[in-house]
């Protein structure tokens, strides 16, 4: 009887303590706990994501690495040279469009992907070591070179959390170098699909779609021109007055080990 | 010995789960070690794990505290009624709580 007691007693006092650290998560009270937690955890954290990383690391050979590289830096040019012919033909002021240059850029260690299982599964989020001490907010754009990785969804006080492009939540305005609009979903794969994009237009394969570009007063969201990736296939029916495409990124997510968020100037 | 080697077990499967896997492996490892040692520090184990679990993910902290706990509370009622040290059991304790617990903050 006295052993059930203790039992009761047990259940009760943890739950009980786990319902209130759980309010009191939701109150700016709890912040500097929680930060300190963060801080505990971090480097056991970044020590797992970083062995998890190495199978990744080991079987990208470095010609495949060079040849990624290379694909970056000519759609880069590629974009540059769109981008160009638009500004000289004046039907965009140079002050009008955005480059990641100009932003001011924090760098972030990924030190997790929860849902990403080396050699399985691809992965969706990224866990920052970054948060709200370091300027981060939520909206912010996360990039590499030029391309886009994703957004910032969540946000603590030393940790943040960007979704990635290809999670099925994701969803935003692009277009082609050439003007073409539509709308990029993401779908849970390497790929993401070109929506919206009205079947008058013209898409080629190996075209490459950045971002139409949404910031914010706060300068928070998607610069405009951000490499979001090529399109690998094109899905148009005469009858439709909407075509889609699957556009694949040049990023290799699963082996990034930092990426960098655009955060308010 | 056992403690340590459960702590150990305890904290990988922890940062497993908060660093990549989706798959609730921390509460299949507490129920299977619960069922063992009948232990009720296991509840203090599960309060621990859920929190670090819960900062690793970003997630508002204690709320799978809150879920291990409760789940090992229900395994523990149907000691009286079933055997529970038994295969079935806790390939059923395992299903449905993962399956709960994916549902609850997976999808």
């Amino acid at each position: 009887m006295r052993k059930r007691e203790q039992f009761f007693l047990t259940v009760f006092l943890f739950l009980t303590l786990s319902i209130i650290l759980f309010f009191l998560g939701k109150t700016a009270f709890f912040t500097p706990a929680a930060g300190f937690f963060e801080t505990i955890v971090r480097p056991f954290q970044n020590i797992t994501y970083s062995i998890g990383i190495i199978p990744q690391k080991f079987f990208i050979n470095t010609q495949l690495k060079e040849l990624r590289i290379e694909n970056q830096a000519l759609q880069k040019k590629l974009v540059d040279q769109e981008t160009l012919k638009k500004e000289n033909s004046a039907l965009k002021d140079q002050f009008a469009t955005t480059y990641p240059k100009s932003q001011n850029l924090l760098p972030a260690k990924i030190i997790g992907s929860p849902g990403f299982l080396p050699g399985v599964s691809l992965p969706n989020f990224f866990v920052l070591s970054v948060g709200k001490q370091d300027g981060v907010k939520l909206g912010q754009a996360a990039v590499v070179q030029d391309n886009l990785v994703g957004k910032v969804t969540k946000v603590s006080k030393s940790l943040s959390v960007v979704t990635l492009l290809t999670d099925s939540s994701m969803s935003f305005a692009a277009q082609t170098p050439e003007g073409i609009w539509g709308v990029v979903k993401g779908q849970n794969d390497e790929t993401m699909l070109f929506d919206n994009v009205l079947a008058s237009k013209t898409l080629h394969v190996g075209d490459a779609v950045v971002t139409k570009g949404d910031i914010s007063d706060q300068s928070i969201g998607y610069p405009s021109n951000l490499i979001v990736g090529k399109i690998t296939s094109i899905d148009k029916t005469q009858s439709n007055l909407f075509q889609t495409a699957q556009v694949k990124s040049a990023l290799p997510f699963e082996a990034l080990d930092m990426v960098f968020l655009v955060v308010a100037e | 010995m056992k403690l340590l080697l459960f702590f150990l077990l305890l904290g990988i499967a922890v940062f497993v789960e908060g660093v990549y896997w989706q798959i609730p492996i921390t509460l299949i490892f507490l129920l299977i070690f619960f069922i063992q040692t009948r232990s009720n520090g296991i509840f203090f184990s599960a309060f621990v794990a859920g929190l670090v679990v819960d900062v690793l993910r970003v997630d508002l902290i204690g709320l799978r505290s809150m879920f291990l706990i409760l789940f090992l509370f229900v395994v523990a009622l149907y000691e009286r009624k079933f055997e529970i040290r038994s295969l079935p059991f806790v390939f059923t304790a395992s299903v449905l709580g993962s399956s709960l617990y994916l549902l609850i903050f997976v999808f």
